[in-house]
């Protein structure tokens, strides 16, 4: 019950987001995504509350329907970070791609040139990106960090620290 | 009941044992990525949990195979969650270009346009990483060449590329310019 549950609330939740995407691709995902899949279930159990349904009213399903929830959070959770990976278009894979193409055969290091992205589209955007943001700011002509990105970068420096691992990542 | 606290708990002891073998991993002969370290650390905490939760529905005399074959992959999927969450998140730390971007202008305390972009641009992003491709075995050097070797990080694009095509997105990075 819990797994079929959590699958379905989460299957439920990723066809309406399919659907809003599908009538305009919103451009502040990171507010539609969570809207989409905590806030909307979250009413529906606030409407569901209001009108019994037998089926909740059985006191074993309880701990099945709150292992459920928990199974939809986690997807959610993992798949609104993955989303990330969805949106931006990854260097990583982009190097992938172009090995791919040269199979079987391969291709130099040298030669390895990604086409499809450029100094715009990845340290560009970026940096566009964090200034829309309000994580950095551009004064007189250098670019520095807002108290925001000064907790984003103290954060991160912190986890590294306890993970065991060098304090700024290779990037 | 004590299996979703059990469940609720995952979370930090994966990530406690991530930070664990990391620290282990640095006094032994093989070394382990710390991307490596994230998954073995789920592997083992997803074992881990998968017995604890078996053990408690066998306890309580629950042996319908239907009902443990529900739990097993209940239990798996949470776990991929859990750890592909705490991969993500050292991964964030570790390869993201926002993060590293962020952590660079806090390390130098401010960086004009040109100096950031001689610190890291499209060569560096590229370049750096080669090295974690072939170290999580995605990618081999064969008489000087870049093959493939792995498949799960390929497939995992694919993936994406399935997901961009069906959410409407732009496939290609190259198709967003002709898009806009």
């Amino acid at each position: 019950m819990a797994l079929v549950l959590g699958l379905a609330l989460f299957a439920t939740c990723w066809f309406i987001h399919l659907i809003v995407w599908r009538i305009h691709r919103p451009q502040a995902y990171p507010i539609w995504l969570p809207a989409i899949f905590f806030v909307l279930p979250l009413l529906g159990a606030i409407v569901l509350n209001l009108y019994p349904i037998p089926l909740f009213q059985v006191k074993s399903l309880e701990l099945d329907c709150v292992k459920g929830v928990l199974l939809h959070v986690m997807l959610s959770c993992s798949y609104i970070c993955g989303y990330a990976g969805i949106i931006e278009y990854s260097p990583t894979a982009e190097i992938l791609f172009v090995v791919d193409r040269h199979m079987p055969a391969g291709i130099s290091e040298r030669a390895l040139n990604v086409d499809s992205l450029t100094e715009c589209s990845l340290t560009g955007k970026r940096v566009d990106h964090l200034v829309a943001a309000g994580v950095t700011k551009l004064e007189e002509g250098r670019y520095a960090l807002t108290q925001t990105g000064k907790f984003i970068a103290c954060l991160s420096k912190k986890y590294r620290t306890f993970l065991g691992v060098a304090g700024i990542g290779e990037g | 009941m004590i299996l979703i606290w059990i469940l609720l708990l995952t979370p930090v002891t994966t990530f406690v044992s991530t930070a664990i073998i990391i620290r282990i991993q640095k006094f032994s002969l093989d070394q382990v990525s710390a991307q490596n370290a994230c998954f073995l650390a789920g592997l083992m905490n997803g074992s881990g949990i998968l017995i604890v939760s078996l053990c408690l529905e066998l306890k309580k005399g629950n042996h319908d195979p239907i009902a443990i074959a529900s739990l097993i992959l209940y239990v798996f999927a949470f776990m991929f969650c859990v750890n592909f969450l705490n991969w993500f998140i050292y991964a964030l730390t570790e390869t993201s270009m926002h993060i590293h971007i962020v952590a660079l202008i806090g390390h130098y305390g401010s960086l004009s346009h040109d100096e950031l972009y001689s610190l890291y641009n499209k060569n560096t992003i590229i370049t750096v990483r080669i090295p974690r491709l072939l170290q999580l075995g995605q990618l081999k050097r064969k008489d000087e060449q870049l093959v493939l070797s792995g498949s799960w990080v390929l497939m995992g694009a694919i993936g994406c590329r399935i997901l961009r095509r069906i959410l409407g997105i732009p496939t290609r990075p190259e198709l967003v310019k002709r898009e806009s």
